[in-house]
């Protein structure tokens, strides 16, 4: 087994998953439990791959699964916040409604997935980045990536520095941690959460976009394979810090890289591998369950 | 003069309930004025509607003779009104600097040759200097970076205040503010109030402690029923009066408590050494040890957040001890389970009736069942004695004096009173040795607490064992036998509360021991 090819792996398939769990700790920490993550990348991978296999215009595709996302998050407030619909209902029923509505529009198509590998190919959306290429052994680990797996790295950065650096990431924190000092101050709670919401509705439609256009060029409903749930158990881990949130969702990444990576050293069995990452979101949930525990003396609570 | 603050008919109601009934309520410029009540009688109501947190039904209100129609505290902000609320809203996370620009926070600008651009980034290092310069111009001993979570309750209300003195308020409302202080804490925060009206600020005290009132105010207001029923200077009037205009009739401003001599009397109930940390790792108790005897109350003194809720938590079985034992008739319970406790003869009247005393959303019955419920009485083989439970329920609404509106009905139904004697009513009725009582007459009337002061005192005459762990020091003072004072989970000091007087007490909440006549505890 390759180390280098182990590393980009883990690049590759931690892109999309840094892009649902930035995502998600917004609406983690205004104290929403967003569990429609998962559709709505679904939904953002299904329109951008649907617009450019019949318009073969990246842009367009991108921006499409971008307005889509957006629209998702005000549908999932409005549900959630202003009609005080249960949140893991609501997230419920995107999940469903995304792939529902992928599986019939691939029926009305009369097509098994959405195939894009030729408009894709075109595009040349893998970047080569002289800079990154010229470091030595790693080069080829940092290089040769699709455009969006940078942007996913590049909004660590800028998910931290708006969360703690400007007034918005101040509500979003306020917002969630005492609702009441922030409207005994005349901040709008609700506008806080939807805008919260909305962002993640954003970054995942994204996501979709960098798996279903990027990555693989075809989609189908299955292509999230769970990395909105997987995003939310990185949230979890970390308490909704960007930058440790950021770090499980790498982990989990790496495990996927090396699910892959051993089946073709294996072979046979491989398809068990499959389940390592999601073995992995397990073992560090009950960890830290686990040092959660012995930390409290207090008997009966949730605690975090 | 046209007074700053004027309200005509002003009228609320929840439903079918009036909490406010055409309240004309009027504030001259540069007074402090008192607001006194009851609990429930509709104080904070009439605050909420002048700072815009609730709408009135009816009625209107004029600010320096504007009318004024607010939608949000920030209508109310920007007449210049702000307000202290009783339960301090602040985000413990942030910083002294951070919560009060809350809402206003101040963003960078950038200057390029003649031009400043507003950069979408705050400026902390300029938040942080107005902060400060505020800070030392009203002499408040405090850092504008320091996290509020790190604060005392005194410094925290501070901050609460710096908010409204940045936001350049003229009118301030204090909902309760000397609730959570010590006795010393409080006499500061009158020379904060009085250091405001020199600057020409106009201050509304709401109250129940006539005795600040009477020290600190120009004029009072005193509201029962929702209705304005009292308004006059304060040096026209006195406690007494004051007393009988909120409740309706004459009170009794004192517990009769007979003291009686308990030393030949057995040690019940013993806590040695006792010990625990909260999830930070800090020791919130800390070698607490006491015992008490057969019909004594022990009475435990302190300021809010010393270590009282997690000794409660320790003896009620909420949560585990790191050192020490607690003993029973000789028998260790450290560590036991509330059940175990229950059957064991420790019954408990919890801080917080809603939380861990009640289940608001299942009938009274099944409420007064509540932790003895495997007894053989109401339960056999996995199923409820139905006729039972009814049976222990109508008695014990007949003992106890619990007004309902339908004996099937829920426990949210009924008011903080009533839901608080179904509790009383549950503990002793399982006959207990001792008895772990925190907070028991929180958010009660005034009748009702007369009712559980007795109901405490007669459980103590019965030979039973009372802890009283309480935030009113007046209540501890009038039914304890001996007092012990928690100060940073420790206990600071003891004394007898027969000879107790609130200075000495005030002291040691606040932590500071004095050396010579005084009994100092014994501290392993």
């Amino acid at each position: 087994m390759d180390i280098l090819r182990v590393l980009y792996d883990m690049l590759y398939y931690a892109g999309p998953i840094l892009f649902c769990t930035l995502g998600g700790l917004f609406a983690y920490k205004v104290n929403v439990i967003n569990i429609g993550l998962e559709g709505m990348m679904l939904f953002g991978g299904f329109i951008g791959a649907l617009l450019i296999f019949y318009t073969g215009n990246y842009l367009l595709g991108l921006s499409g699964a971008v307005m889509l996302g957006v629209a998702l998050g005000l549908l999932f407030s409005f549900f959630g916040i202003t009609k005080k619909a249960n949140f893991i209902i609501t997230g419920f029923a995107i999940n469903l409604l995304a792939v529902a509505i992928g599986y019939y529009t691939l029926a009305l198509m009369g097509r098994t997935d959405i195939n894009v590998i030729g408009e894709v190919r075109h595009m040349s959306l893998r970047l080569n980045i002289p800079v990154l290429r010229s470091i030595p052994v790693l080069g080829d680990v940092f290089s040769g990536h699709s455009i969006l797996t940078y942007v996913a790295f590049l909004s660590i950065f800028i998910v931290h520095f708006v969360m703690y650096h400007t007034k918005f990431g101040v509500y979003v924190r306020v917002a969630g941690e005492s609702p009441e000092a922030a409207e005994a101050v005349g901040i709008n709670i609700h506008k806080i959460k939807y805008a919260a919401i909305i962002v993640g509705g954003f970054l995942c439609a994204l996501a979709g976009v960098n798996v279903a256009v990027e990555q693989i060029a075809a989609y189908t409903p299955q292509i999230t394979a769970g990395t909105g749930f997987i995003a939310i158990a990185a949230i979890y881990c970390a308490a909704g810090s960007p930058m440790k949130s950021s770090g499980y969702a790498i982990l989990f990444g790496l495990m996927q890289a090396l699910a892959r990576n051993l089946a073709v050293v294996i072979g046979g069995i491989a398809g068990l591998l499959n389940v390592i990452p999601y073995l992995t979101v397990i073992v560090v949930l009950s960890i830290i369950a686990i040092n959660r525990y012995r930390k409290t003396n207090i008997r009966g609570y949730a605690h975090d | 003069m046209v007074p700053i603050i004027k309200t005509v008919d002003l009228t609320k109601k929840f439903g079918d309930f009036t909490a406010n009934d055409a309240i004309n309520f009027k504030v001259e410029e540069g007074e402090i004025k008192a607001v006194v009540g009851e609990n429930g009688a509709g104080k904070t109501t009439l605050m909420n509607m002048i700072y815009g947190l609730l709408q009135p039904t009816s009625g209107s209100m004029f600010i320096r003779g504007q009318q004024v129609d607010f939608k949000t505290p920030t209508d109310a902000i920007n007449m210049g009104i702000g307000m202290v609320h009783q339960h301090f809203k602040l985000v413990p996370s942030l910083t002294v600097y951070e919560n009060v620009l809350l809402g206003i926070e101040m963003k960078k600008t950038v200057s390029l040759g003649e031009k400043t651009f507003k950069m979408p980034y705050l400026d902390k290092r300029r938040a942080k200097k107005e902060v400060q310069v505020i800070i030392d111009e009203y002499g408040f001993n405090l850092d504008a970076s320091s996290r509020v979570k790190d604060l005392s309750i005194g410094a925290k209300q501070k901050v609460e205040i710096l908010k409204m003195l940045y936001r350049e308020v003229d009118i301030v409302i204090f909902d309760e503010p000397t609730a959570v202080l010590t006795p010393q804490e409080i006499e500061s925060f009158f020379k904060t109030m009085r250091r405001m009206k020199e600057h020409g600020k106009t201050l509304i005290l709401i109250t129940h402690k006539l005795r600040e009132v009477m020290e600190v105010s120009d004029s009072v207001v005193v509201i029962k029923d929702g209705q304005v029923v009292g308004d006059m200077p304060t040096e026209k009037t006195n406690e007494v009066e004051l007393a009988r205009l909120m409740v309706g009739r004459d009170v009794l401003l004192k517990v009769d408590k007979e003291y009686k001599s308990l030393r030949q009397k057995p040690e019940v109930y013993e806590v040695r050494n006792l010990s625990t940390e909260n999830d930070e790792g800090v020791e919130v108790v800390k070698n607490v040890s006491f015992t008490i005897r057969k019909g004594e109350i022990l009475g435990v003194a302190g300021v809010e957040g010393n270590g009282q809720s997690e000794l409660l938590k320790l003896l009620t079985g909420l949560m585990r001890a790191t050192n020490g034992n607690v003993t029973l008739h000789g028998k260790d319970i450290t560590n036991a389970w509330p059940g175990q406790l229950r059957k064991k003869g420790v019954a408990m009247i919890p801080e917080d009736r809603y939380i861990h005393g009640l289940c608001q959303e299942m009938t009274i019955g099944d409420n007064t069942i509540a932790g003895y419920h495997d007894s053989r009485d109401v339960c056999s083989r996995g199923l409820m004695k139905r006729k039972a439970i009814e049976q222990r329920r109508d008695a014990l609404i007949d003992k106890y004096d619990i007004r309902i509106s339908e004996k099937g009905g829920f426990v949210s139904s009924l008011s903080g009173g009533n839901a608080q004697k179904i509790i009383i009513a549950r503990e002793f009725d399982a006959d207990p040795d001792v008895l772990i009582a925190a907070q028991p007459t929180r958010g009660v009337d005034i009748g009702a607490i007369e009712f559980i002061h007795n109901s405490l005192l007669e459980l103590a005459d019965a030979g039973k064992s009372v802890l009283l762990i309480s935030n009113e020091l007046s209540e501890v003072m009038s039914l304890a036998d001996r007092i012990v004072v928690m100060y940073k989970g420790e206990i600071i000091g003891e004394v007898d509360a027969k000879q107790a007087d609130r200075e000495q007490i005030g002291m040691l909440m606040a932590g500071v021991k004095e050396g010579g006549e005084e009994r100092e505890t014994k501290q392993a």
